[in-house]
């Protein structure tokens, strides 16, 4: 495949404004309700997404970032359908998934797919190959030709031997697995796929194998990810845009050039400042080392005003008791009182 | 030679095996190294590169009966440890040698408050009362930055988060002053802006002239934390050096496709240099180089004979037939 010719394509047409978004959502909140005693009342929620909305374009990579139990995980599940969303819209192609009945729920199921970040746990260790990557395909009777065929194409498409399709999951190495977990999420031609961390259980030179070839899918199939991951250096690598949220909040949204180069968000500068390593010379914020002080607060009794100024380093008193309104500038989208 | 002269820790061809069902795995394979004091030595790998085994080896922790310390010598200030007895290494452990590891909450004994663990460990080795052991443990919480030292003693391990469990690990490592902690991959567990935390501590913690032997996957926490670093592949060392040697000079094929498979933080998107294949299973090495079939330099003679360390010069070796000292 001519990759650069496909890099080209990339971002010609992420240039493209927001033409056709595969997938929106619009102030979305899930809560679990925490209960207690022998009648198990609710005595309060857990807020893990606490108004969120977002967007993504066909053939576009949606980058998630933030750290554990900020809610990435709930926001992706939430956009599948997989927890009930307590409030918000979200709409696939135009239809609002809140509102399908079950029949018309399950065809939308099919366009859209997930892959998890422990790609042991995400097959069944009693099902060969082939009847993990075509399970769907017979359910959804898609099914031409025989199933080997079917599965050998797969195989092939994710990079793997053909042969191994009636081998089972544990015969295979963790970066195997996860492509097996790929060409799974492939076999029903999915428009969207969130994609839950998926190389984080992966050594490094087998993660960038798996990076690429997501990549390489995305643009023969015009794919559109949700990227969610807790690794901003792998984030950066493959999406257009990223979002970085903390607290069941999206704090800060923008092309991932923008959000890497001229962060606006405290939270996002401390983020990107932790990364360790070297080679970030040319990112100036670097220079400087930021350490937040404490840890994120808990979901069920988040902080007032604006969630992150518990430890903000540039708080000032607004901050304490007003909750921040979407600064916009372009594609680029900020909620902090410095802005404002 | 006087005591200051002997090397803090000197592993000399450390060979470890493992009893398997489908074989004898060399874990570790003919490995040498040593930690100077007052350093961090960093020893990084893929999983299942051995770099768990050649830490816990040093402390005598390897799961009897299956794993076996073949060959070697663990020197720590000129003294074998593996000619102690029982009773002499546990002297060692938590004293001279102690370590830091990965699970903070696994490593932690969920029935026992933090104070009641850590008094314990001190009266292991010092004789003194209760009451200064609970002291000292205080005012050690209270290094490692633990808001309320005084009311944590209580805390049963649940009640506190990752981020702080793991302060309580590092405090109950350092609390009796060692010569030597072995940290396997202490921030794995933790996010990025707790693991800058814990990076803040530990340089902070190096004014007690602790030596460090830190063991990780990543080489983003290597160059944050390490002064010289040792690059373990398939049970074998290839190459070690100074930090900014490795990092700028990497000489080992290994070292430099490690590097670049790194996903950088960068505002360009681009596909990432991976390496092919995946790390040969230990039960069936390559017969010369054990990076042979997957190194894109690999010439006829690295399929057989395995490749020595060859010095650079400035303490930087690398073990590949390719590796010239240009000094």
């Amino acid at each position: 495949m001519d990759t650069e010719q496909h890099v080209f394509l990339r971002k010609m047409n992420y240039k493209q404004p927001k033409k056709s978004p595969v997938l929106e959502a619009y102030d979305l909140q899930t809560w679990f309700p925490i209960k207690r005693g022998i009648l198990a009342r609710t005595v309060g929620y857990v807020r893990a997404v606490d108004i969120a909305s977002l967007y993504i374009n066909k053939g576009e990579t949606l980058g998630l970032v933030g750290e554990s139990g900020c809610g990435k995980t709930t926001l992706g599940r939430t956009l599948l359908g997989l927890e009930k969303a307590r409030r918000g819209k979200i709409l696939f192609c135009g239809k609002n998934l809140l509102e399908l009945d079950r029949r018309e729920l399950r065809e939308i199921r099919r366009r859209m797919q997930i892959i998890f970040q422990d790609p042991l746990t995400a097959l069944n260790p009693r099902m060969n190959v082939i009847d993990i990557i075509t399970e769907g395909l017979v359910e959804f009777r898609l099914i031409e030709g025989t199933r080997e065929d079917h599965a050998k194409r797969l195989m092939n498409e994710v990079g793997l031997d053909e042969e191994a399709i009636y081998r089972y999951p544990h015969e295979f190495s963790g970066g195997q697995r996860q492509r097996i977990n790929i060409a799974r999420a492939l076999s029903l031609r999915p428009d969207l796929i969130v994609c839950d961390e998926p190389v984080s259980a992966l050594d490094v030179s087998v993660q960038a194998q798996v990076i690429n070839l997501l990549m390489d899918l995305r643009d023969r199939y015009n794919l559109s990810y949700l990227f969610i991951s807790h690794d901003l250096s792998v984030v950066s690598n493959i999406a257009h845009r990223t979002a970085v949220m903390y607290l069941g909040k999206i704090v800060e949204y923008g092309p991932t050039g923008d959000i890497i180069n001229k962060p606006m968000h405290p939270y996002t500068k401390a983020l990107i400042n932790a990364v360790p390593g070297p080679d970030f010379k040319e990112i100036e914020h670097k220079r400087k080392r930021i350490i937040l002080k404490g840890e994120i607060p808990s979901s069920s009794a988040p902080p007032s005003g604006c969630m992150f100024h518990t430890r903000c380093p540039e708080v000032m008193d607004i901050c304490r008791e007003r909750a921040p309104r979407e600064m916009k500038s372009g594609l680029h989208g900020v909620w902090c009182h410095l802005y404002s | 030679m006087g005591f200051r002269d002997l090397k803090l820790l000197e592993i000399k061809n450390i060979t470890v095996t493992f009893e398997t069902d489908e074989g004898i795995v060399k874990a570790v394979d003919d490995v040498s190294f040593h930690v100077d004091r007052n350093e961090i030595v960093g020893l990084v790998g893929e999983s299942g590169c051995g770099k768990s085994v050649t830490a816990l080896s040093i402390l005598r922790l390897i799961p009897l009966p299956y794993g076996r310390i073949e060959a070697g010598e663990i020197l720590f200030y000129g003294k074998n440890l593996l000619d102690l007895n029982h009773k002499e290494m546990r002297k060692i452990r938590g004293r001279a040698i102690s370590m830091i590891f990965q699970e903070p909450g696994a490593a932690l004994s969920p029935l026992h408050t933090i104070g009641r663990q850590m008094v314990e460990t001190i009266l292991l080795h010092k004789d003194i009362t209760k009451k200064n052991a609970w002291n000292i443990a205080e005012t050690w919480l209270e290094k490692v930055k633990i808001s309320d030292p005084g009311e944590r003693m209580f805390a049963y391990p649940y009640q506190l988060s990752g981020g702080m469990q793991q302060r309580v690990m590092i405090a109950m490592a350092l609390m009796l002053e060692p010569d030597l902690v072995i940290a396997d991959e202490p921030t794995t567990a933790l996010d990025v802006t707790i693991q800058a935390q814990v990076f803040e501590l530990v340089r902070e913690m190096r004014r007690f002239n602790t030596s460090m032997l830190l063991i990780t996957h990543d080489m983003g926490v290597i160059w944050e934390m390490c002064d010289r670093v040792l690059v373990m592949y398939a049970s074998k060392i290839v190459e070690e050096g100074n930090r900014d040697d490795i990092f700028l000079k990497p000489t080992h094929p290994y070292t430099i496709a490690l590097l670049e498979s790194i996903p950088k933080l960068s505002a360009d998107e681009g596909r990432l240099k991976a390496i092919p294949g995946q790390v040969p299973s230990a039960l069936n090495y390559p017969s010369g180089c054990h990076f042979f079939d997957r190194c894109p330099d690999a010439f006829d003679r690295c399929r057989n004979e395995k490749p020595e360390l060859i010095d650079l010069g400035n303490g930087h070796r690398a073990a590949c037939f390719l590796a010239k000292n240009e000094l």
